[in-house]
């Protein structure tokens, strides 16, 4: 995507029309409105610093007298899990386990082109695996 | 992490591909999405309307001049099982 912004900037110099700013987000920054499963799920989310912590894997809603709202993110294999076939339902918790983390709405931030959070990956719980990794990475002497 | 005061109602993907009914139990099609109506900042997204037809497929998969058939959720029923039953048409 930055790559094609990039060159519709460049466009810009040449033909003097403008062009997409580098840094925009497009129409959903001011939206009020958006399609949960379009928008929202299978999307990348990134905490505060802009770490990627994995991915939407569904979308708890909670029944309220306003409606349905979303209360919360569910992240993990055990969200995903019953998305699969009948066959590897069986198979992939015993593989991947059936680790579920569950992300409050409150700490959405914003809606784009990522689910931005307000708060750390550490502090939410996520992205346990990247971290552990990391770790004894860092214990390699070679590394 | 505290659990919301509210009821869970069900997950976003159990929604998908439900059949849309009328209470006279005519069939309109399957959810394809769930619209919602938020602003940074405020509380949480609340479901407006429920996405559905042939043309919210089309939606889904990115084409987004379709404009697929929705229903607001307050003439939403009941969701009960495969179904999502909506108030009948007079049409």
């Amino acid at each position: 995507m930055a790559f094609w912004l990039q060159f519709a900037r460049g466009a810009r110099g040449a033909r003097g029309d403008s062009a997409v700013r580098i840094d925009a987000c497009g129409p959903r920054m001011t939206r009020h409105t958006f399609d949960l499963l379009l928008e929202v799920l299978d999307h990348e989310v990134t905490d505060v610093d802009d770490v990627s912590c994995g991915m939407v894997d569904d979308i708890e809603l909670s029944n309220t007298p306003e409606g349905p709202v979303v209360s919360a993110l569910l992240i993990g294999p055990g969200a995903w899990i019953p998305r699969l076939p009948a066959m590897l339902q069986w198979v992939a918790p015993k593989v991947l386990g059936s680790a579920t983390v569950r992300v409050p709405w409150d700490e959405v931030e914003r809606v784009a082109e990522t689910i931005k959070l307000k708060s750390t990956a550490g502090a939410l719980g996520l992205g346990r695996l990247d971290r552990r990794v990391g770790a004894w990475l860092s214990r390699k002497p070679e590394s | 992490m505290a659990e919301p005061q509210a009821r869970i109602l069900a997950s976003a993907c159990a929604m998908e591909l439900k059949k849309v009914v009328t209470a006279d139990g005519r069939m309109l099609g399957r959810v394809f999405d769930l619209r919602c109506r938020w602003e940074p900042g405020a509380r949480a997204p609340v479901v407006d309307q429920v996405v559905f037809g042939k043309l919210g497929l089309l939606e889904r998969a990115g084409l987004r001049q379709f404009k697929p058939r929705s229903v607001h959720w307050y003439l939403v029923e009941a969701v009960r099982g495969d179904e999502v039953v909506v108030a009948a048409s007079k049409r």
